[in-house]
């Protein structure tokens, strides 16, 4: 079947005959980005080892689809990191064709590929989606061009260089004295072997010790170069299935022709990241909450900054409240606006029109950052951002909202 | 003056850090030839005058400032909201408060500059997850040690209104999850040093660990409560984390948890009694010498060197024993003199009169029993008869109806009825079994390999081929993780049947990994490629930004 795709892609056109391909139950396809994050970590940092431990079990933003691959860490040691180490990194460690990898599922060891990565973030139902494919009709050319544009095209890498603020450095300005804290050891009776590990090699890490601990994280933001030219290549040459004339191992020969574009960078602000909600027996979760709070932070930054990174979200319900599952995380305030997309999609292909515009009702912002809940923050139990309807006609659930 | 400009140029952070308030996200501190501090936007225009001996970068739309040795607060305009009147002004908290100093003395002040706890005390703490901060008066760090000792502690709420009624010597720390009264007890605590370093104008803090010797102790419990006590008399009492009361300070010695309603408490040193909470009523008209806590409406509690059962109602349920044993299972064993035992209930009713018997605690529904010391053991039941008479050498507790025993050196298993289960056959068996509690791994010699014994079969169904095994089903349905004799140190996991399922290539630590993920992404076969791909994610190996990585460690 799929070696019919070969001659299909060849030649291929964007056309907009009737009728759609949808999954099951799918009213909208809301598609999401995919993100692959690498830190960057300073060795010579106090906290380097336990910001490490932490960066990796923050788990992937549930705005994206989960596009890590198996090195998720770099280092460096005692040196100023420039943008030219990043690309350094990325163009001899052929990272774009890795991402491209991933998305067919490539098997590493036999060059085998598959379309179900393509299909299930696309929703794409798969028995249609392969029977428009297998008879040659222009949906299913569409279906190709469609999931390229949609999906592999909004691939994304993020580098992250995280490094710890010294907390020592910046309290002595102050006169020295942030707070005595009184606050119970970490070596207390009962304290699970496993915890004390968890620590790391900081020694006795407690609550207290980690207050007002701060991360600067520098994010760096590439997207994966997905046009027509790259996507003739890989059908053509490096997607391959038992059975097919190609040879399977082709792709590892040419990794280099794929690439990953640089979009652009932020910086954290280093905002201290309040305690409320860290367990006493866990105090290593500080760090988790400082950083996976900087990190929110970049990507709400980065989405403000460059449109082609902003998610759709869906709107969740519109009566009574018009309501959308985004909230601070994503970086929206008072003077945030948003447009509505009514979803049009024609043979496969997907389009977007503009049929409004609302903004959050400012108390009424959702607080779902990371621990938002534990930190008990008033607003983390919304569940929902509402908001008001500044222009446009009716919406209904489903469509799909964009900051502006 | 110099000597300030020469630690702030050395100490000072060069920011391009940004301001949490889009108002002044581009302001920056700036320090002209002259040594002076102001502060300049993005494009390097003066917005605050140069006039400061030190300045922090804004945050949250205030920054500090140092104007000749005293501390102050401007806005972005470069007003004070807080004039320079402090030796030392910390950042702002979640509460909107900063600690200041002067003259030696510590309070809190909020945004506006307000005072809000008294700028009066020579100690004070941080805020803890509840807003609520320790201070201390006329304390001190005796030489050699890192803690504040003596003076007054007491606390506050971060709006400034008093969370105790008194003040105390020691005191204790509001924690977010609480932990058990007895562990509690072994808790050491943390507090900060406040140390002048020699030659230099401020204070810096440091964390030190601290142990509370016995005695001194703070407690509180699951649920969030706590009490702390008088050093001087332990007259502490039981309060709600919102600071209402339960037990009051200053009436008894020793105030703990209420459990059902009532409460142990002593109303003097060794002097226990049970205080019934609703009505504040004290049971017993003659105090105990010690008890423990209620449970199932009884306590245990030592009058007059015995120890007895008592109800709430402070009556005695049982006669009195040199030593009564905790509850297991509703039965205690109990102890006279050095060597006589024998089993009550949990209200006291007796179940095994005291006797020579050497008995041991009553678990899965009996009592391991020796008649002698050199007697065989036998197992007692919950109604004081014999489930199976003195039979064997030796034996564990019951455990699903079935018990390992030993007889003339072999080890087997019987159940309730002394049907043998596993024949006596073993040097050792796995005290742990199955979930289903029918496979144990055994041993016919010492130092021979594990087989395993499957009850049901009635024979051993798995050969001797395993130096080490872990039970089936403990980390996967259906597995168990083994380490082959003929691989030192190498594991993986097996099925009932003994089919590899993970293969012997992991040390022991990443082989229960493998089996938990195997279990957590709906298991199906572990193929090669799968192999390779959990290795990948369990690879610790460095990599460093300037390097190639090699093939081996990508996964795609």
């Amino acid at each position: 079947m799929e070696k019919i795709i070969l001659s299909l892609i060849l030649g291929i056109a964007l056309v907009w005959p009737s009728g759609k391909v949808l999954a099951q139950g799918e009213d909208v396809r809301s598609h999401r980005s995919s993100l692959c994050s690498i830190m960057i970590k300073h060795t010579e940092d106090e906290y380097a080892d336990p910001i490490e431990k932490q960066f990796l079990q923050i788990p992937v933003d549930d705005k994206f689809n989960d596009h890590n691959l198996a090195v998720r860490v770099t280092s460096v040691s005692d040196k100023d990191v420039e943008d030219a180490d990043v690309d350094g990194f990325i163009e001899r460690n052929k990272v774009a064709s890795r991402l491209v990898a991933r998305w067919f599922n490539r098997n590493k060891l036999t060059g085998e590929c598959n379309l179900n990565m393509v299909r299930s973030r696309g929703f794409y139902d798969a028995s249609a989606m392969d029977y428009e494919i297998a008879s040659r009709s222009r949906l299913g050319q569409n279906i190709i061009a469609d999931a390229g544009e949609e999906l592999i095209g909004h691939t994304y890498l993020l580098m992250h260089e995280i490094t710890y603020i010294d907390k020592g450095k910046r309290s002595s300005f102050w006169g020295g004295v942030v707070g005595a804290a009184l606050t119970i050891g970490t070596s207390v009776a009962g304290l699970d072997d496993d915890l004390a590990s968890d620590i790391g090699a900081i020694g006795n890490l407690t609550v207290s010790s980690l207050k007002g601990f701060r991360v600067k994280i520098h994010s760096r933001l590439y997207r994966l170069v997905w046009d027509k030219e790259t996507s003739d290549l890989f059908f053509s040459s490096h997607y391959w299935e038992p059975g097919m004339a190609s040879d399977g191992h082709r792709f590892d020969a040419e990794r280099d022709k794929y690439r990953l574009e640089y979009v652009g960078d932020i910086v954290s602000k280093g905002g201290s990241t309040s305690f409320l909600g860290i367990n006493e027996d866990q105090p290593e979760l500080m760090i988790r909450k400082a950083c996976a709070r900087a990190l929110e932070e970049n990507v709400a930054d980065l989405q403000k900054e460059f449109p082609q990174f902003r998610i759709k979200t869906p709107l969740t319900s519109t009566a009574p409240a018009i309501t959308a599952g985004i909230g601070l995380k994503e970086g929206v305030t008072a003077k945030s606006r948003f447009e509505v997309l009514e979803c049009q999609e024609k043979d496969g292909v997907t389009s977007y029109k503009r049929v409004g515009v609302i903004k959050p009702i400012p108390n009424m912002i959702w607080d779902n950052r990371f621990m938002a809940t534990e930190e008990g923050a008033e607003t983390a139990r919304l569940g929902a951002t509402s908001f008001t309807k500044e222009s446009g006609g009716d919406f209904y659930p489903g469509m799909l909202i964009r900051e502006m | 003056m110099r000597r300030s400009a020469l630690i702030l140029n050395v100490l000072l952070i060069i920011v391009v850090l940004l301001s949490a308030n889009a108002a002044h996200a581009l302001l920056r501190p700036d320090c002209n030839q002259k040594g002076k501090w102001g502060y300049v936007d993005e494009n390097g225009q003066i917005v605050v005058k140069h006039q400061f001996t030190g300045a922090s970068e804004f945050n949250d739309g205030v920054a500090h400032v140092l104007s000749g040795k005293k501390y102050g607060v401007i806005d972005s305009e470069g007003k004070y909201i807080i004039k320079p009147d402090y030796d030392i002004i910390s950042p702002f908290n979640e509460y909107g408060l900063a600690q200041v100093t002067k003259d030696n003395k510590s309070g809190f002040i909020d945004k506006t500059g307000k005072i809000v706890i008294p700028i009066k005390y020579a100690f004070v703490g941080d805020f803890n997850a509840d807003g609520i901060v320790w201070v201390n008066k006329d304390g001190k760090i005796k030489k050699g040690e890192t803690t504040v000792s003596g003076g007054e502690f007491t606390l506050f709420r971060s709006d400034g209104t008093n969370f105790l009624d008194d003040s105390y010597r020691t005191i204790g720390y509001f924690v977010p999850f609480t932990h058990s009264f007895t562990t509690a007890q072994k808790e050491k605590m943390t507090l900060t040093e406040r140390r002048l370093t020699e030659g230099d104008d401020y204070v810096y803090w440091s964390k030190v660990k601290y142990s509370f010797k016995p005695g001194r102790k703070i407690l509180f419990n699951k649920s969030g409560l706590w009490a702390s006590y008088r050093e001087d008399g332990y007259y502490n009492g039981v309060y709600n984390r919102d600071g209402s009361e339960i037990i009051p300070s200053g009436t008894y010695y020793v105030a703990q948890y209420p459990n059902e309603g009532t409460a142990i408490v002593c109303t003097t040193e060794n002097a226990y009694n049970f205080l019934d909470i609703a009505s504040g009523s004290l049971a017993l008209s003659n105090p105990l010498e010690h008890s423990w806590g209620f449970k199932d409406g009884h306590a245990v509690g030592k009058y007059r060197g015995l120890w007895y059962i008592y109800d709430k109602k402070g009556h005695q349920c049982s006669q009195g024993y040199t030593y009564i044993y905790p509850v297991n299972g509703g039965v205690h064993v109990v102890r006279n003199g050095n060597d006589k035992y024998g089993l009550i209930t949990s209200s006291g009713q007796e179940i095994l009169p005291i006797s020579n018997y050497s008995v041991y605690p009553f678990i899965g529904g009996a009592s391991m029993v020796k008649t002698t010391s050199k007697s065989k053991v036998g197992y007692i039941g919950a109604n004081g008869q014999w489930i199976i008479p003195p039979t064997y050498d030796n034996g564990h507790t019951f455990d699903n109806g079935r018990v390992l025993v030993s007889l003339n050196g072999k080890w087997g298993c019987v159940d309730m009825k002394a049907k043998v289960l596993i024949p006596f056959e073993f040097y050792s068996i796995m005290i742990k079994s199955d979930k289903a509690g029918l496979r144990y791994w055994v041993r016919r010699e010492k130092g021979a390999n594990f087989e395993l014994f499957d009850i049901s079969e009635g024979a051993s169904v798995l050969e001797p081929k395993y130096a080490d095994a872990y039970p089936f089903d403990q980390l996967c349905h259906g597995l168990a993780k083994v380490n082959p004799s003929n691989m030192k140190n190498t594991w993986g996991a097996i099925d009932r049947q003994g089919n590899v399922v993970i293969p012997f290539e992991y040390t022991a630590d990443l082989a229960t990994k493998a089996i938990l993920e195997y279990k957590n992404t709906g298991r199906g076969e572990w193929s090669d490629y799968r192999n390779f791909m959990f290795r990948l994610r369990h690879n610790n190996h460095p990599v460093d930004l300037g390097s190639t990585v090699s093939e081996e460690n990508w996964d795609y």
